[in-house]
Order: C-alpha cells, then sequence, then structure tokens
C-alpha cells in the first residue's frame, strides 16, 4: 500500500461521512413516508390476491394457511386507517380512499392500570428522555422490546400485564381496532444517547390535553404560532423547556400520535 | 380467529397487524433521513435515492412482519437490498440512462441545485463508477464492512469484492487526477 492509496481511503471516509451528503427532504419526507406505507400496502394486497388464488385451488391445507396469511395481510382498512402515527399528508388521505370520519377528541382507552395518563413535560411517567434502555426497562413500565433495529432503535414495548404471558397480554391489547396500543421508545447510540423520542398509546394526552383523535383546530388552538410541519411531523415547543417538542402526527385532519423527543433528528 | 396456531405465525394475528401497520411506519419515519443519505452514497444523486429508498422500502413494508422475525434486523436488512437493487436497476436502465444522461443533467435543475457535490472530482469519478463497483466502495468506507461481509451483502465471492474493489480505486484515482487537473487548467 502506497501513501496515495491512505489518502484515497482517507478521503473517501471522508466524503461518505459529509454532512451534505444527507438529502435534504424537508416536507416532503412526510410525503414520502405517506408513500412508502401506501406502497407497501398495494404491494402486500396484490400477493394477498395471489395467495387467496392459491388457496382456491383446492389443497386444504394451503387454504387454511392462505387464510391465515391473507387474514394477516389485510386487516380490516379501519385499521390500517386508524394505526398508522406520522402521516400527515394530503398523499396519504389520496392513497386510502376508504376513510372513517373525524374522531372525537381525545380518544379514550383502557390503559394498563399502572401506565400514565400524561405525557410531558420531560417524559412519560418514570420514562425519561435521555435514558438508556436499562433504566427504561427497570422503570417496570414496559416488557422487553419487541422490535429493535440498530443505528436508531425503534423499541415497541407492550405495556404489562399483570400474571400474564406477553402473548395473552398481546392478544388482550390487540382487540382495540383504529388505536395505538404500544409505547415507542427510540433509543439513539449517537450523542445525545439515551431515549430521544418517546410516542405513547392512544389515550395519554399532553398537560395541554392533546392526544390521539384531537381535531387539528384544537391543536392549534391549544399551542399558538405553530411552527412548519416537519418530516417528524408537527413539532411543537415544549413550554419551559428549551431543546424539547411534542411531536404529532396528522392524518385526515386529526391527530394520529403523540410523542415527546429531542427538538433534533431522530437517528 | 378459532383457527389452530399455524405453523407460519406463531403469533396472534391481532399482535401481527399491530405490528404491521404500526411497527412499519415508526420503522420508515426514522429510518428514511438514513437511508437516503445511504442511497445517495449508492446511487451518486438525490432524486435516485429517493427513488432507491421508496422501492426498496415499500418491498420491505409488504414483508414487514416476515423480515422482522426472519432478519431480526430491517435497517441492515433494508441497506443489503438498496445495494443489491441499486446494482440490478442500473443494468435494466443502462442504455437509456447512457442517453439520458446529458440533458437530463441540464433540465433538472432543482435537484442539481442540491446536489452540493458538483464540484468534488472525487464524488464525480465515484458517480462514474459502474453500480457494482460503486456499492463495493461504498459498502466498505461507508458501512466499514469487511470484504467477507460485503460479499455475503452483494452476494458474490470475495474474490469479485477483491477485484471490483482494486478496480474501482484505480478508476477513482485515475479519474480524480483527471478531473482535478480539468478543474485547474
Amino acid at each position: 500500500m502506497t501513501p496515495e492509496d491512505d489518502d484515497l481511503d482517507a478521503d473517501l471516509r471522508a466524503l461518505f461521512a459529509e454532512a451534505r451528503l444527507s438529502v435534504p427532504v424537508g416536507e416532503n419526507a412526510v410525503a414520502a413516508v405517506a408513500s412508502v406505507v401506501a406502497g407497501a400496502r398495494r404491494r402486500r394486497r396484490r400477493r394477498g390476491t395471489l395467495l387467496a388464488t392459491c388457496g382456491a385451488l383446492g389443497v386444504t391445507a394451503v387454504l387454511l394457511a392462505g387464510g391465515l396469511l391473507v387474514g394477516h395481510m389485510l386487516p380490516p382498512n379501519r385499521t390500517e386507517v386508524g394505526n398508522p402515527p406520522g402521516l400527515a399528508t394530503s398523499s396519504y388521505s389520496t392513497a386510502t380512499p376508504q376513510k372513517t370520519g373525524p374522531r372525537p377528541a381525545p380518544e379514550v382507552v383502557n390503559l394498563p392500570p399502572n401506565a400514565p395518563t400524561v405525557l410531558g413535560p420531560t417524559g412519560y411517567g418514570a420514562i425519561q428522555l435521555g435514558m438508556t434502555a436499562e433504566q427504561v426497562l427497570a422503570t417496570q413500565l414496559v416488557n422487553t422490546p419487541t422490535s429493535q433495529t440498530a443505528g436508531c432503535a425503534g423499541y415497541t414495548y407492550v405495556p404489562p400485564t399483570r400474571g400474564r404471558s406477553s402473548a395473552a397480554a398481546a392478544s388482550a391489547a390487540a382487540p382495540a381496532e383504529g388505536q395505538r396500543t404500544s409505547l415507542y421508545v427510540y433509543l439513539s447510540a449517537r450523542a445525545p444517547a439515551g431515549v430521544r423520542l418517546i410516542v405513547v398509546p392512544s389515550g395519554v394526552i399532553t398537560p395541554e390535553g392533546i392526544g390521539v383523535g384531537s381535531p387539528v383546530a384544537m391543536l392549534r388552538a391549544t399551542y399558538r404560532d405553530l411552527p412548519a410541519q416537519t418530516n417528524s411531523g408537527q413539532l411543537v415547543p415544549v413550554p419551559g423547556h428549551p431543546g424539547l417538542s411534542y411531536r404529532f402526527t396528522i392524518d385526515n385532519g386529526t391527530v394520529s400520535s403523540v410523542g415527546l423527543g429531542l427538538t433534533g433528528e431522530m437517528c | 380467529m378459532p383457527a389452530p396456531a399455524s405453523a407460519l405465525h406463531t403469533r396472534r394475528p391481532g399482535e401481527e397487524h399491530m405490528v404491521d401497520s404500526t411497527d412499519f411506519t415508526e420503522f420508515v419515519r426514522a429510518a428514511m433521513p438514513g437511508l437516503l443519505r445511504y442511497g445517495h452514497a449508492l446511487t451518486g444523486n438525490p432524486h435516485d435515492a429517493a427513488d432507491l429508498v421508496q422501492t426498496v422500502l415499500e418491498k420491505l413494508g409488504s414483508r414487514w412482519a416476515s423480515i422482522v422475525r426472519k432478519s431480526g434486523d430491517p435497517l441492515a436488512y433494508a441497506r443489503r437490498a438498496m445495494a443489491n437493487a441499486n446494482i440490478s436497476r442500473w443494468r435494466r436502465h443502462r442504455k437509456e440512462r447512457l442517453v439520458a444522461e446529458v440533458p437530463e443533467a441540464g433540465a433538472d435543475r432543482a435537484v442539481h441545485q442540491k446536489d452540493r457535490f458538483e464540484t468534488e472530482p472525487l464524488w464525480q469519478a465515484l458517480r462514474e463508477l459502474p453500480p457494482r463497483q460503486r456499492a463495493v466502495i461504498v459498502l466498505r468506507y461507508y458501512d466499514g464492512l469487511s470484504e467477507a461481509e460485503t460479499a455475503a451483502s452483494l452476494g458474490v465471492s470475495t474474490g469479485t469484492v477483491k477485484s471490483q474493489a482494486s478496480k474501482a480505486l484505480n478508476s477513482l484515482r485515475a479519474r480524480r487526477a483527471e478531473l482535478s487537473e480539468g478543474r485547474s487548467a
């Protein structure tokens, strides 16, 4: 290896580490997320149709499996519409024409007995921004994460249910159609490390009373001078806590998810 | 559903679509900025990066639950899929691309203004590499993967990775020098 090689190695590493390699997406990202989710749904539906056709060909086992698969892949549209957070765009609206009407505000849902009902100003009950994964688990508000990814981790927590298996807890939580039943905690390995964003289940509200199902008009009336929407949804500075924001996503004119996080990027 | 648990699905149906629709959206929202950046490195321009991310995430999302179960790391899965999809896409569109390259560059001002690497010889040289060579470079210098890991990601032999990397580095070195001279002349 010559010194020239070393230069090229270092230059390539430096080039790929450049901030300007980031693609400036701005408000388009909201539409991009919506369009990805809608596209995935279309593909899944097409495949669902294929599977159903296979099932109809006759083998009982195939029929059964196909039926189960289709059941899994094609939840009732109402559920799909209610669930997605982060979809605050008109492109999402046009992608899923079948909509339920605006929901009353905010939704009431049966939270587990130990679940806090208010998000903010610096955390969700005992779960505070900046905590490590271990600290989050130690609050005993949550079970082991059910999903996580490298880099930016999106942990899904199922609310604990006393004396039942986690499968039983999951099925107990499942019937709440169109409602968010999970608590998401984003942990970052990069500085500032720890919990950067908490997205709460339906039924939890901000200290100012905004929750899933609140109409956008109520959001605007509650938090004056809203900054522009970003790719993470509608950010609202937490009063008295610089650097922290509530993150609302808006779907079909109502708040579809409520989060609290650091104002910067999640990952 | 009263049916016995299928061997294919150990999860309860309710849990399945809860994971499906909510979890995937959260993932896309969180992963998108990083994947676009990665796509920018892979494709050489933000426009293609957006297309690539869109296509790969749609496919991933349509099989979300099973990918999460099997790979356990959808982000790594998405990155591998992007590297591969970019190679095969280039192969498919090679002809039209060679024709379209010049007029498109002039017409697509909005995208171009965002590409702030325009004047960098190394970036330009990288853009001119065939996608498999570029992928090898990106996986090595962006992802920090070893030759064996790169080979596994791209589904080729380590020998191929070695030879592609060596060709790529030679082209980059030569082309960068040419471009730099051209610029200073």
